[in-house]
């Protein structure tokens, strides 16, 4: 019966060209422009890390003095309040980092030492953010603590430097100190970055990881993002940054389970409480939880222009789905004369039912395919207008299912009026004019 | 014309036309929010920048091993990238002019008055500073040489003397003259001198669409300092049409004076500006291309609805020229009909339009549309629909008197 309609929608087609190819043709733009807004914005509204988004979480406490008095709390964290929050065993792992960029210089004297991003990080960052490893693994808690000088780098560096080979165990030179390489990553690139949403929100991840403690013994500024210091005057070098009020590490703690998330909310609130009594923390406890979804709504990272452009788009799928409708039923009026003959020979309504909407849905298949075809140009004309965006603009499986699924659908809501009105008529009048 | 018997054949055979002034509604909604945005985003790209954005580009270096004397590694650059032919001055900054990556700070102008701080980008320039840019000082003076001071790179050290951008010394100073006046950082008591009153310059947020910022896009201040961290930047203006000689050279006289060192991010501030406003002008090329594949899908619908009134009304377009209708009466009869049609749909579309703007407005506070574009939008859509009606219009105007004669 299927195929027999196929075929069936297949002579329809022939015999109306014209308006099958425009019917074709208004499915498909509807379709590629739709599906080209929308990868556009699944990319930026990605959730970089579906596994565990709701279970990790960065958090806000303010320790701004008291004036003035507007505005969002900071962001970040203080040197002090992220080592001392570090101590507390109820996130199941928790990380600090934050991103700066040194001189990264190879032994191989034939490559000209370069700028590279590196990021100073508690070793717990890997496995909080299922970094993947593609040699070795991360430094150990007793590197950390004693102050190793070992490193993970990033797939791309690896290849710059070695070639793309396991580079476990050799050294390399950055701002001028020798690192042990302990692990390599594998290309990793969560889009949006959600943990460092400044420099490049969709670009590829650093270059080098060390351990934070390093941080006190090697003045490495953060780079990019900022940096907030909630005092009149603050106090000289690199220890005295250190120790003052400026907020600018970032820090995210997995927590599994509810209870664990109220636990940490309570521990942030005693924290400050008890710092307060230290005659620091002079506002009122303004500490705040994200998750990642939540962080990056908080931090507006989809641009609402991609949002109106979103509502833009579907209205413009309502036009084609309108057009389809309209062209359609001129079709429908066309053939009065054969539906006439089949009802007259006993086809049942629900046959001709079936047999239209199974034109519609190879129509819509139709214009789907193309649909895709034109959507990977206009991918192609966002990819060529966002130069920064490498990575933004693919389409993956889901998204061509769903430019499927959405032509489809839209062929048979726009097949659906001109059938029910072809079963209506009554047989009778238009087999006398044959 | 009469239009009541148009008005009662299209009452009878709805359906086509409705699907199309359905079309014209939602076709009238995306074009004037379409055209809206676009011209927001074309206003936003052409805002003045103040600076001499056609001769200046930005460089920057790193030194591949710790530097000695900063304060001197930076003077003899400077005194390097002066000397090359072409050159009109050049001078180091903290960041690039509107490049986004800046530092934020707030004063005040009565002492103590710490919540009235106003929100300010800052960048650090020497005495040469402002013939690099292209600024004419307004009011007061410049920096001394002597005034330079060496400062490090996240040092937040506060200025005795500062130089303002003219909108921000208005905001501090509604009244004037903020030339001499003093200005306070904090709750520091220490008076801070304003020395000079610049033309107005892009602060380094001109990229950004933030409510905290925009009505604040001229507001600067000036710090009389030098500064390197893990680099510098310089800022280097030519003569015009010297640009890309200057840019060419540049690496090898910064690397022949010290070549213990990386130069990159040699960028002309156009280029730069072009970056800042990548996301806007492709917005607004996505909008325009939405805009005219929406016009070219919409005139089609009408031709093809036209077309197929054409061939069903085959006979009777054929009687009522057999009964002495002008070829003239037959094309105005489709003309007043898409009239109609347009008109409908139009309507519609106007409070389709409005209500996808009240989105807007209400949720990602853009402004309120404004008539104009309706007006516009719906000439347009007029237009179009009768244009696109004219072609099948005459085809029926062609259609022979004869066959009323034939079999009925």
């Amino acid at each position: 019966m299927l195929t027999y309609n196929i075929h069936l929608a297949w002579l329809s087609i022939k015999r109306t060209p014209v308006l099958s190819a425009l019917m074709v043709a208004a499915i498909a733009i509807g379709i590629a422009i739709c599906m080209t807004i929308l990868t556009v914005y699944k990319v930026m509204a990605n959730d970089p890390i579906p596994q565990k988004s709701d279970t990790i979480f960065t958090q806000t406490i303010d320790l701004r003095s008291a004036n003035p008095a507007t505005g969002n709390g900071p962001d970040l964290m203080s040197y002090q309040d992220a080592q001392n929050l570090l101590k507390s065993d109820i996130p199941t792992l928790k990380s600090v980092h934050y991103q700066t960029v040194a001189i990264i210089k190879p032994d191989d004297k034939d490559i000209r030492p370069f700028r590279s991003r590196v990021r100073p990080a508690t070793g717990d960052f890997f496995s909080l953010f299922d970094a993947p490893f593609l040699f070795g693994s991360r430094w150990s808690a007793d590197d950390e603590n004693n102050l190793q000088q070992v490193t993970v780098i990033s797939n791309a560096l690896n290849l710059k430097l070695f070639g793309g080979q396991n580079s476990i165990g050799q050294q390399i030179e950055i701002a001028g100190r020798f690192f042990k390489v302990v692990g390599v990553l594998d290309k990793w690139i969560p889009t949006p970055r959600f943990f460092e949403l400044d420099g490049g929100v969709f670009s590829e991840t650093e270059g080098a990881f060390i351990p934070f403690s390093l941080v006190p013994s090697i003045e490495l500024r953060k780079s990019g993002g900022s940096t907030v210091c909630h005092v009149s005057e603050v106090k000289e070098g690199w220890q005295g940054f250190l120790s003052d009020e400026c907020t600018w590490l970032h820090m995210w703690v997995q927590l599994d389970s509810k209870e664990q998330q109220s636990r940490w909310k309570e521990h942030l609130d005693n924290y400050v409480e008890q710092q307060k009594a230290l005659g620091r923390f002079p506002r009122e406890l303004n500490n705040h939880i994200h998750n990642v979804m939540q962080w990056l709504e908080f931090k507006q990272v989809v641009s609402n222009d991609y949002i109106m452009l979103l509502g833009l788009a579907f209205m413009f799928l309502g036009v084609c789905l309108f057009n389809t409708i309209g062209l359609m039923l001129s079709q429908s009026l066309r053939r009065r004369g054969e539906v006439s003959v089949r009802r007259a020979l006993g086809g049942s309504k629900l046959t001709l039912f079936y047999q239209h909407m199974v034109e519609a849905s190879v129509i819509g298949l139709t214009g789907g395919i193309f649909g895709l075809l034109l959507a990977q140009a206009g991918l192609a004309g966002v990819r060529i207008l966002y130069q920064d965006f490498e990575v933004l603009t693919r389409m993956n499986g889901q998204m061509v299912a769903i430019t499927f699924g959405l032509s489809v659908l839209s062929s048979l809501l726009a097949g659906l009026f001109p059938t029910w009105r072809a079963c209506q008529l009554a047989p009778a009048q238009y087999l006398k004019t044959q | 014309m009469e239009i009541q018997p148009i008005l009662n054949a299209l009452v009878r055979n709805r359906s086509g036309a409705l699907l199309i002034a359905i079309q014209i509604a939602l076709t009238l909604a995306v074009v004037v929010n379409a055209f809206f945005i676009i011209n927001q985003k074309l206003s936003r790209m052409d805002r003045p920048v103040g600076i001499d954005r056609d001769n200046i580009f930005t460089v920057r270096t790193t030194s591949i091993n710790t530097l000695g004397n900063r304060e001197a590694f930076l003077k003899a650059d400077m005194q390097v990238l002066r000397a090359i032919p072409g050159v009109i001055n050049a001078t180091p900054v903290l960041t690039i002019p509107q490049g986004g990556s800046t530092r934020v700070d707030g004063y005040h102008a009565q002492q103590g008055n710490v919540d009235f701080a106003q929100l300010v980008n800052i960048n650090y320039i020497d005495h040469h500073g402002f013939e690099a840019l292209g600024l004419k000082i307004i009011a007061g003076r410049n920096f001394t040489q002597e005034e330079i001071t060496y400062v490090g790179r996240n040092d937040d050290t506060i200025p005795t003397k500062i130089i303002l951008t003219l909108d921000y010394a208005n905001r501090l100073f509604p009244e004037g003259n903020a030339a001499g006046k003093n200005l306070y950082y904090g709750d520091n008591d220490i008076p801070i001198k304003i020395i000079g009153i610049v033309e107005n310059m892009a602060a380094g947020w001109l990229g950004a669409d933030d409510a905290r910022v925009n009505d604040k896009m001229n507001d600067m201040v000036f710090h009389p300092f030098i500064t390197y961290g893990n680099s510098a930047w310089y800022l280097i203006r030519t003569e015009s049409g010297m640009q890309n000689d200057v840019m060419l050279e540049v690496e090898d006289a910064l690397v022949k004076r010290y070549p213990d060192r990386l130069v990159d991010n040699l960028r002309s501030q156009n280029d730069l500006l072009s970056r800042v406003y990548a996301g806007d002008k492709a917005l607004a090329i996505i909008l325009t291309s939405v805009i005219i594949l929406l016009i070219g899908i919409t005139s089609l619908g009408v031709v093809g609805l036209a077309n197929s009134s054409v061939s069903q009304r085959h006979k009777q377009i054929g009687t009522r020229r057999a009964l002495g209708a002008q070829k003239a009466d037959v094309v105005s009869y489709f003309l007043v009909e898409n009239m109609l049609i347009t008109g409908t749909g139009v309507v519609v579309g106007v409070f389709l339009a409005y209500g996808f703007n009240y989105w807007l407005v209400t949720e990602f506070a853009q402004p309120k549309l404004q008539g104009y574009y309706v007006h516009l939008s719906i000439l347009l859509l007029f237009l179009l629909g009768q244009v696109a009606v004219l072609m099948p219009a005459l085809k029926a105007s062609n259609i022979s008197p004869a066959v009323a004669t034939r079999s009925i």
